[in-house]
């Protein structure tokens, strides 16, 4: 009877999948992050995006590692995700109003129209837009490209990093700006992980990326926890 | 037996952890946090030279340690920075007793404290800029402390100081690349521009200087000196180290051009914004930034003296923002404000607040006779044997800082919508008085004989080999 497959087996079975779309696939997320306006999806594109950038990683890596980073990714994530729920309690908590009218939102027709495009998205929408295009262009002219590190993961950590500035040249509400510096870091992590390899800078660097959570969960939730209410634009 | 280096890291690390939940008893966490810190400081000049050799009853040893392959080192130069910060820290924590900056304060600089000590015996380039990074984080939650609403300072902070990572990682790559690849020599040139950029990030030359100004107006001063102080020396610490490993970039002219125009934008924007300054906070800023791209110029200079002028400012600094954010943390205490003008008439309510804020800002400003002089004198007549333009900028930075100074001292002197006279101080009230009374008199003696301060640059210099 045959076990359950191992970590190199599982991916050897997902090798059909490839690496080009994950790369497409980690642009298309950053891009998300920078035009999505509701947290819930923001969030959600951010989970995505390490899971792919993990598949990424299996390029550079061993394999064992590369689902490290996809944990430690998705666990960054569940940090995000409870401070902004902490966030929006405590909103609801002050301003009763709101309350009502979020509690409404609730509906199934109201979520979806959250990720509707609102006039001012149009901005972020337009430059995230050309940034990608810019990229993609770059990429497909061989400009994109980091001597000693595979063409396809310097063009995807190019973007990421480029994303992941746009995002917080954007914005300095912490947490939406977080979620670029957290883009940026992972595309910069991309790139660096293809030259250094050791374990422990492997290590510290995770470490890092945790810090890096840890304090835009601590200045979200200060920002946020007696703002009256939140500044035009922000959903958390 | 534990060996001395990895001590200075667990011992602040171990007291933080122990003082957390004690925070809010402010008398008890002063009086451990300032012990701890004083014991640091006295460990760094006690360390023994050899593993062979111990201290404390046998227990600790001198000497280098491996953790995970990584050999952590404290130089005698990386003792006496380790001194100065322990002691910096030390008088902090006792002033932080009467001022109250937020429970957070003591745990957190006490962290900071461990992280910093790593940075500063890690041997290996690499860790000590991954370390610099968690030091970054630890110090924008203190800059936030338990304040609510903008978060604007220690949010730029951070995201600066982790911009300049990558450029330093990628750097610490190609030099250890190089050093396994003596041949291939292509790869330092790109490593000069990055430790460059990276490094100039840390010092917040412009425009990377986005950080100062909403750190200086919003953050507790006391916080103040631990990021713009404290923080600072440390990467001044990991600048001078790498200075003194890597002779291809301590003689590549690319850095020092680099730092000088650097020091040259960011002092000159510097003195024009302090035109402007209406606040206590604006000042705080724009005068940071007329030290610190004096700082820069001086590592521009290339020369030994330089680098030691650039330790004298720095200790000096940290002595200046100690007097200008006691007496800037009674103010805003007193007017509930960061207004300048908010401010008139507080030598009626509070004569040693107003003192305190006339000596510390003319001290950050670099006035003679004030404890700031010696090192922007200093400054001056390195960066004039260079070029006697850069130095006339600098004494324009300096002129600006003075008269802005003299502004803000006619305000606090003039009428105010305030009381004249507060109330009647009688004893034992009077008491809380006395820690502002002893750092007016340390200021002031410091004034008159820097050169205990001269003294140890001097000897953190005769421990480098930088350009010997």
């Amino acid at each position: 009877m045959p076990g359950f497959p191992t970590l190199t087996e599982l991916l050897d079975y997902l090798a059909f999948l490839g690496e080009e779309p994950a790369a497409l696939g980690a642009l298309a997320t950053a891009t998300l992050l920078v035009v999505l306006h509701d947290w819930r999806w923001s969030l959600l594109a951010l989970a995505v995006q390490y899971v792919l950038i993990g598949w990424l990683f299996t390029q550079v890596l061993e394999p064992q590692l590369a689902v490290l980073k996809i944990l430690v990714g998705l666990l960054i994530c569940l940090v995000l995700y409870l401070t902004a729920r902490q966030v929006s309690w405590s909103e609801h908590q002050a301003d009763p109003q709101q309350t009502g009218s979020r509690a409404t939102g609730a509906s199934g027709r109201r979520r979806w129209r959250r990720i509707r495009v609102p006039a001012r998205r149009w901005f972020p929408l337009l430059i995230s837009g050309l940034t990608s295009i810019v990229i993609l262009y770059a990429a497909g002219s061989g400009l994109v490209s980091v001597p000693q590190v595979p063409p396809l993961i310097s063009r995807a950590a190019v973007s990421l990093v480029a994303m992941g500035l746009l995002a917080m040249g954007l914005t300095e509400e912490p947490l939406r700006a977080g979620m670029g510096l957290l883009t940026f870091m992972a595309g910069f992590e991309l790139l660096y992980h293809s030259l250094e390899q050791a374990i422990t800078v492997i290590g510290f660097v995770v470490g890092i990326d945790l810090l890096v959570a840890t304090v835009i969960a601590h200045l979200t939730v200060a920002r946020h926890l007696t703002s009256p209410r939140p500044e035009p634009g922000q959903d958390t | 037996m534990i060996s001395a280096p990895v001590l200075l890291i667990v011992a602040p690390l171990a007291v933080a952890a122990a003082v957390y939940p004690i925070r809010r008893f402010t008398a008890v966490a002063s009086l451990l946090s300032t012990a701890t810190a004083l014991g640091m400081a006295w460990l760094a000049s006690a360390i023994p030279e050899t593993a062979g050799e111990a201290i404390l009853a046998g227990r600790v040893t001198g000497g280098a340690q491996t953790i995970l392959g990584r050999t952590l080192a404290a130089s005698p130069a990386d003792r006496l920075v380790l001194m100065c910060l322990s002691l910096a820290a030390a008088v902090l924590f006792l002033l932080a007793a009467r001022l109250h900056p937020g429970g957070i304060f003591f745990p957190g600089l006490l962290a900071l404290l461990g992280i910093s000590a790593a940075v500063l015996v890690s041997e290996t380039f690499v860790f000590s800029v991954l370390l610099l990074e968690l030091t970054a984080g630890a110090a924008a939650i203190l800059l936030q402390g338990a304040r609510f609403g903008s978060i604007r300072g220690p949010w730029r902070f951070f995201v600066l100081q982790t911009l300049a990572v990558p450029l330093l990682l990628v750097a610490g790559w190609q030099i250890d690349f190089q050093a396994a690849n003596p041949g291939q020599t292509g790869l330092l040139g790109p490593a000069v521009m990055f430790l460059t950029a990276g490094f100039a990030i840390y010092l917040a030359a412009v425009p990377f200087h986005l950080w100062i100004a909403p750190t200086a107006g919003e953050a507790q001063p006391l916080s103040q000196v631990v990021v713009f102080g404290l923080l600072q020396m440390v990467a001044l610490g990991v600048i001078a180290e790498a200075l003194e490993s890597f002779s291809w970039f301590a003689d590549s002219p690319t850095p020092y051009q680099w730092f000088t125009l650097a020091g040259s934008l960011t002092i000159g924007l510097g003195a024009a914004l302090m035109l402007g300054a209406d606040s206590f906070g604006q000042l705080t800023g724009c005068s940071l930034m007329v030290d610190m791209g004096a700082l820069l110029m001086l590592l521009g200079t290339k020369s030994r003296d330089g680098l030691q002028a650039a330790w004298l400012l720095l200790m000096l600094r940290m002595a200046s923002l100690v007097v200008w954010g006691y007496g800037l943390s009674v103010t805003r205490k007193s007017t509930g404000s960061d207004q300048i003008e908010r401010a008139g008439g507080l030598v009626g309510r509070s004569r040693l607040a107003t003192l305190a804020l006339i000596l510390g800002g003319f001290s950050l400003a670099g006035l003679p006779l004030t404890p700031g002089f010696p090192a922007r004198w200093f400054a001056v007549e390195l960066i004039a044997r260079d070029s006697v333009g850069r130095a006339a900028l600098l004494l324009l930075g300096t002129a600006s800082g003075v008269l802005a100074m003299a502004r803000m001292t006619r305000g606090l002197l003039g009428p105010g919508t305030g009381p004249r006279q507060g109330p009647a101080v009688r004893w034992p009230e009077w008491l809380k008085e006395t820690p502002l009374a002893l750092v007016l008199l340390g200021a002031i003696a410091l004034a008159l004989y820097p050169r205990p301060i001269f003294s140890v640059a001097a000897q953190i210099m005769a421990h480098l080999s930088y350009l010997r």
